[in-house]
């Protein structure tokens, strides 16, 4: 297990370089480049030449890669060039929010997920079966953005009332922290739970049909009893891993909801950092981003050799 | 039936079962009413795609005096913030959406099976090379990779087609590759390299064909992401530029600012990208059924 764990370990330092060498090469064949941009135009060739010089950009693309990336290892990440600032200070503030967002997203999915999917599979093909069916189709298409839209919509039409902007962490101010994440949260998580219930209906499905199913039911044990201590232990192995594998589309999610709800989170930054050329900014929320989702992914795997004997890894 | 010069008929020597096949399919795909439902719908999308201008009544560019008007005999779903009529708008907005919903699938499909079944099939470095680079691509949520593609190149159908068609490849390369490797070592193809055949021959002629049913299961589950993917770049400002009505765009900027006065501004379109979004996964899951024979009873 150790082993299995090294050894993913090393495969993700490739995986995350890759995906650096990629966005760097990336941001430099976007048009126009940091220099004239933190200039404007007014500025003469000499001067635009100058600041080019100084910001190291006219040296060899894989030259600036090594610079960047030495940077990195000691802490560096680069500085914002609209502000100035170390981009890692703004990233580190974004970061509480959007994990704020990712983990109220899961937990809405799961108080969703759970009891729709158990509903559905013990009632196979009964009403209740199609409508939890159907709840779990609307939630794969209808996009988070339109989701988000008619909520916001519906709140201000029907109510006047619509979330306070901005972010306002949790222990400052409890109530509109929570004002500022409901909606938020349900409109992330509400996709998440679509693709969850359907796993829990069907990996439920599955081991209700096993042996030891029937043996519980035979030694009089009652029918609930059945369903929470013997299937659906079971059935929830594979749904986990289903969450390991739902936090990129969490962060896809978190770029549209923070977008329509004001929250200043990492996927707002990404949206104006890229609209901005802020280069270094964008290096590190890709980085930052391709590191939670390689991880979350491994974190998965191993859960599921912890949580399920029968798995091994050599 | 048609007689060949030699006296043996077409139908014997192509042989009796790919459109026997077909009609298989087609009879067990008719069979599954929400398939046939969103089959339905995307062929009036494809319709409204093909002929959306010649169908609408209204210019879609032209400006008109009756503005935020509420949907009416002569405006079916109202008119915007510059008079313009919300269902034409639509109806042209569902061009860009499908074209670069099908393209997007056609470039994912395409690259993922030439890649997935040669990295299968020689494996060594190419394989080893083409896992990484698809393990960097899926350490990217879909969002993220679409928007840093059209920051290099300017969104239009093309570079919307290639950003959201390399947001899909890593699965659709996955998929391939795992159903190539399942059959690389049956004896069928074992049979036909001892008979002297090329490797393109045979991944051509014998791979290809065996792992058709999973590449058309995941071209169908595509096909649903790829609108999904398409009109939420279109909603965050990365879609095909204005005037050229998009629908993901009539959700955002203007129409959500105009939308408590007149909410449908955002209803008609979402309601129109969430529908064809629905078809999608309707058509999608039916196939699964139809094809995956574990599933079917």
């Amino acid at each position: 297990m150790t082993k299995y764990i090294a050894r993913r370990l090393v495969l993700l330092v490739p995986t995350v370089i890759l995906v650096t060498v990629i966005v760097f090469t990336l941001m430099r064949a976007m048009p126009g480049d940091a220099a004239s941009l933190q200039i404007g135009d007014s500025a003469s060739r000499d001067q635009i030449e100058t600041l080019r010089a100084q910001l190291g950009l006219d040296r060899p693309l894989y030259a600036q890669y090594f610079v960047w990336a030495a940077g990195v290892l000691t802490g560096d990440f680069g500085k914002s060039h609209r502000t100035q600032q170390p981009v890692i200070d703004e990233l580190k503030n974004a970061i509480p929010v959007s994990a704020e967002l990712a983990l109220a997203g899961v937990l809405t999915a799961v108080a969703v997920a759970l009891p729709l999917g158990t509903l559905a599979a013990t009632n196979r093909a009964r009403h209740i079966d199609y409508a939890a069916r159907l709840v779990a189709l609307a939630g794969l298409s209808i996009p988070s953005f339109v989701l988000g839209t008619l909520v916001v919509l519906f709140l201000a039409l029907w109510f006047g009332w619509l979330p306070p902007t901005g972010y306002v962490p949790l222990y400052v101010d409890p109530l509109t922290n929570l004002q500022q994440f409901v909606f938020p949260a349900l409109v992330v998580g509400y996709r998440s739970s679509a693709l969850m219930t359907r796993m829990v209906r069907s990996s439920l499905l599955d081991v209700l049909q096993q042996d030891y199913i029937r043996t519980a039911m035979s030694k009089g044990l009652s029918w609930p009893t059945v369903v929470r201590r013997h299937a659906l232990r079971n059935a929830l192995i594979p749904v986990m891993t289903l969450i390991g594998t739902q936090v990129g589309a969490l962060l896809s999610g978190a770029v549209v909801s923070e977008t329509i709800f004001s929250l200043p989170g990492v996927g707002r930054l990404f949206i104006q950092a890229v609209t901005q050329r802020d280069y270094a900014m964008v290096q590190v929320v890709i980085l930052f981003i391709a590191l939670v989702v390689s991880l979350s992914n491994l974190i998965v795997d191993v859960l599921y050799a912890v949580v399920d004997p029968r798995v091994g890894y050599e | 039936m048609a007689v060949t010069s030699t006296g043996v008929s077409a139908a014997a020597i192509a042989g009796p079962r790919p459109l026997e096949g077909f009609r298989v399919f087609a009879r067990r795909f008719a069979r599954q009413p929400l398939g046939m439902f969103g089959l339905a719908v995307l062929v009036a999308l494809v319709v409204i795609a093909l002929f959306g201008p010649d169908l609408a009544q209204w210019d879609p560019y032209e400006l008109g005096t009756k503005r935020l008007a509420a949907p009416s005999a002569d405006h079916w779903m109202g008119t915007d913030q510059l008079g313009r009529d919300v269902w034409t708008r639509i109806m042209y907005g569902v061009r860009p959406s499908i074209t670069v919903a099908f393209g997007a699938v056609a470039i994912s499909i395409f690259t993922g099976t030439a890649v997935g079944a040669i990295s299968a099939y020689t494996g060594g470095i190419f394989d080893l090379v083409m896992q990484r680079i698809t393990d960097a691509l899926e350490a990217l949520p879909a969002l993220f990779l679409g928007i840093l593609v059209l920051t290099i190149v300017p969104p239009s159908y093309g570079s919307l087609m290639f950003a959201i068609g390399l947001v899909m490849l890593p699965v659709a390369q996955r998929v391939v590759r795992a159903s190539t490797l399942a059959v690389k070592h049956a004896d069928f193809v074992t049979a036909s390299r001892v008979l002297g055949a090329t490797n393109t021959r045979i991944i051509l002629r014998h791979i290809l064909p065996n792992i058709l049913s999973p590449v058309l299961v995941i071209a169908s589950a595509e096909l649903g992401g790829a609108i999904l993917t398409s009109s939420s770049l279109s909603f965050l400002g990365f879609g095909t530029p204005p005037p050229e009505p998009s629908l993901g765009a009539m959700v955002s900027g203007d129409g959500r600012q105009f939308m408590t006065q007149a909410p449908w501004l955002v209803i008609g379109p979402a309601t129109v990208i969430s529908l064809s979004i629905l078809a999608a996964n309707f058509i999608g899951d039916a196939l699964r059924d139809v094809l995956d024979p574990r599933l079917r009873n």
